[in-house]
């Protein structure tokens, strides 16, 4: 009997152990911080101009990458496979995985002559997996020739979408202001746009008036800022498809520091009016062109963002006694103080991925652009210089653009969210305030 | 007739837990990994003009081309059955203590230095560091049907076992799994898994991988067992996995790390 009951036993640990034991479990928690290695080969093409537009895309797709310092792009001379063995008979991912390459594109480009007078392009491109050896994304672009960028734009917005799963930021364009020196010592200030890489450079005012803070609608190409145009300081809304301008109130005093809703319908503002020159926060519809006051409050609050749901709004108000960051409810209910640390806070922006609010802080005479999450738990502090500014969110709330004064020099940067990979953007002037457009439509 | 009745009732019992305990493989669904599709937009202009279309994936390697790695082989619901052979006497009690220290470990508080960003030089010469193949030449491990040898292992087990019962044995020495040897791996796998920093929502993602091993630590079988619900960060994984071949397994204890569960809890 004893021995039936241990033989029992025995057959039992013995099964049991099997599936559900006998296992190492192995948990991770770090990984390679270091950028992703990618190898993009040329896009091919039959003809000399096919292999032209080629190398422009591809390298456009290069540097886009590279900027984001999320990929290392592996130099082409490192590339073990030729072009012609890899147009016969596609990637040799063995080939591929020897370069420490994670993902290879390959393409080509077709210019098709449809008899129209633009000449259009075809592009081709897929991204393989060079270690499960799938492709990752794949599409075909046809466009007009000139807007060959736009494809590469494209392409890279697939890319990074496909790799890190989160939407792109290539394919979009910066609204600034550009500084000129003008007469008697005045700065002359432009209204300009350019592609998000320092491309398609355009000025949209002329500078004969002062125009300030240019907000991005985030869902369409129209831009919110303040001018003074009419000699007053007034907000304009200005549409970048039609080229046409309106004024969005003709309302007393100081109206300033505009800022979208996130469905582009709305906007809040600050306003002087009929409060003897104390700036409150408002808010307008702008289909209806409906006004609504926010703030009720003694102290200066200024600087309205929204939190991308729409339902709560930061702002920027030193009725704590110092310029600090609360947060309210969209109709004004419900005001929290959101920044408790040293120095002051200006100039609060929710990113439209909704985990952080980037901030500006003045602190010991040095200015920082900062992040905190929505609960005021963690503020981190992504850079320090003499003067940092104006902070607005790419479109996917991973990069942080903002102005920043050097001796006598003003110019764009961008900072990933984590603090590394801090980037000046090509601008021919001083510039300052600049804005992201969204991914464009 | 009281010893047959105990008996009966002993072996349903047994039938019952060894269905019990295999039975789990069967049930759980087979993972799909889906691919997340793009919408795509473009400039005012550019909108107007600029069309796109999805082009099928194509089959990558044509038959003239240098036969590759046969695919490493696309998991199929069921784990190698193991059966008979891994035993271990507290299995349990140590999985539960590797690396629990520090499960919260996100990217540090960015320090601001420069040169930390750049990419790494890169490297010229390429033909210098051939990376380990993967799994393709490696010797198919065969999963074990003989049914002798697998009653003479329980035979083995049963002295060993009968020892135990007699109050001998004082520590199971023979499948001790080795903190050591887990540390290795778990390193080796984190440098080659290239994650982007900054992923929003990393603290609640999940991913479990599990991976059956060739003896010369080539990756016979990969299976996602957990999904994290983001393609590519799953694929990323699946990326580390094979480019970490040959995995740094003891050779001694092959039977304790031929099935490896990786897993991630944010």
């Amino acid at each position: 009997m004893k021995k039936i009951l241990l033989s029992v036993v025995i057959f039992l640990t013995t099964f049991g152990a099997t599936g559900a034991n006998a296992l190492v479990r192995i948990d991770l928690t770090e990984a390679n911080a270091n950028p992703l290695p990618i190898a993009l080969a040329d896009l091919s093409g039959t003809s000399e101009e096919e292999k032209a537009i080629g190398r422009q895309v591809k390298e456009l797709i290069r540097n886009n990458l590279k900027n984001t310092g999320l990929f290392n792009t592996i130099d082409d001379n490192a590339f073990l496979q030729s072009d012609e063995s890899l147009q016969k008979q596609g990637p040799v991912f063995s080939q591929w995985r020897l370069i420490d390459a994670q993902a290879v594109m390959v393409g080509s480009v077709e210019v098709v002559d449809d008899g129209s007078a633009d000449k259009k392009i075809r592009v081709v491109y897929r991204l393989f997996d060079v270690y499960s050896e799938e492709q990752i994304t794949g599409r075909v672009y046809t466009a007009t020739m000139k807007f060959w960028r736009h494809v590469g734009h494209r392409i890279s917005d697939d890319i990074y979408k496909s790799l890190t799963g989160e939407a792109g930021y290539f394919a979009t364009r910066i609204v600034f202001i550009a500084e000129e020196p003008g007469t008697r010592g005045y700065k002359n200030k432009k209204l300009c746009v350019m592609d998000q890489d320092g491309g398609n450079y355009q000025c949209l005012t002329n500078g004969r008036h002062l125009v300030l803070t240019p907000r991005f609608s985030p869902t369409a190409q129209k831009v919110i800022y303040m001018s003074y145009e009419s000699n007053q300081p007034r907000l304009y809304l200005l549409s970048l498809v039609s080229g046409e301008q309106e004024i969005l109130g003709d309302f007393e005093g100081l109206n300033s520091s505009p800022r979208f809703s996130p469905d582009g319908k709305g906007v809040a503002m600050t306003l002087t009016m009929g409060h003897a020159g104390n700036p409150e926060i408002y808010s307008m519809d702008l289909q209806t062109r409906k006004l609504r006051r926010l703030t009720i409050h003694r102290g200066i609050d200024t600087s309205p963002s929204f939190s991308p749901d729409g339902k709560q709004i930061v702002f920027n108000s030193d009725r704590g006694g110092k310029p600090a960051l609360y947060i309210m409810d969209k109709d004004g209910n419900n005001v929290r103080r959101l920044t408790y640390g040293d120095g002051k806070y200006y100039a609060p922006v929710w990113s439209p991925r909704g985990d952080l609010i980037a901030f500006v802080k003045q602190l010991n005479g040095r200015f920082s652009i900062g992040v905190i999450d929505p609960d005021g738990d963690e503020e981190r502090l992504l850079t320090d210089s003499y003067m940092d500014e104006s902070p607005s969110w790419s479109p996917n709330g991973r990069v942080i653009i903002f102005a920043r004064q050097k001796g006598d020099q003003t110019r764009i940067y961008t900072i990933d969210l984590t603090g590394y990979n801090e980037r000046q953007l090509p601008t021919p002037t001083d510039a300052t305030d600049p804005s992201w457009s969204p991914l464009l439509q | 007739m009281r010893r047959g009745v105990l008996l009966s009732l002993l072996l349903h019992i047994t039938t019952v837990f060894v269905l019990w305990v295999n039975l789990p493989a069967f049930l759980i669904p087979e993972e799909k990994v889906t691919y997340i599709n793009v919408t795509l937009v473009s400039s005012p202009d550019a909108a107007k003009t600029t069309k796109k279309q999805e082009i099928k994936p194509v089959k990558t390697q044509q038959s003239n081309a240098p036969k590759e790695a046969p695919k490493p082989v696309k998991p199929k619901v069921k784990t190698p059955d193991h059966g008979t052979k891994i035993v271990s006497n507290q299995p349990s009690k140590k999985k539960t203590q590797v690396n629990k220290q520090k499960p919260k470990s996100q990217p540090e508080e960015p320090k601001k230095t420069t040169n930390e960003i750049r990419p790494p030089k890169l490297d010229k010469t390429p033909d210098k560091k051939p990376t380990p193949k993967a799994p393709k030449d490696a010797p198919k491990e065969k999963v074990e049907d003989d049914f002798l040898k697998a009653l003479s292992f329980i035979d083995d087990l049963k002295n060993k076992k009968e020892a135990m019962v007699e109050g001998e044995a004082t520590e199971n020495t023979l499948y001790d799994v080795d903190q050591q040897d887990i540390a290795v791996l778990k390193k080796h796998i984190e440098k080659n898994w290239f994650r982007p920093p900054g992923i929003k929502g990393l603290e609640n993602m999940t991913v479990a991988v599990m991976v059956s091993l060739n003896r010369d630590g080539s990756v016979h079988k990969m299976e996602l067992t957990q999904t994290s619900g983001q393609s590519f960060f799953d694929n990323s994984l699946l990326r580390a996995v094979r480019k970490s071949v040959p995995l740094p397994i003891p050779a001694d204890k092959y039977d304790v790390f031929k099935t490896i569960e990786l897993r991630f809890n944010g």
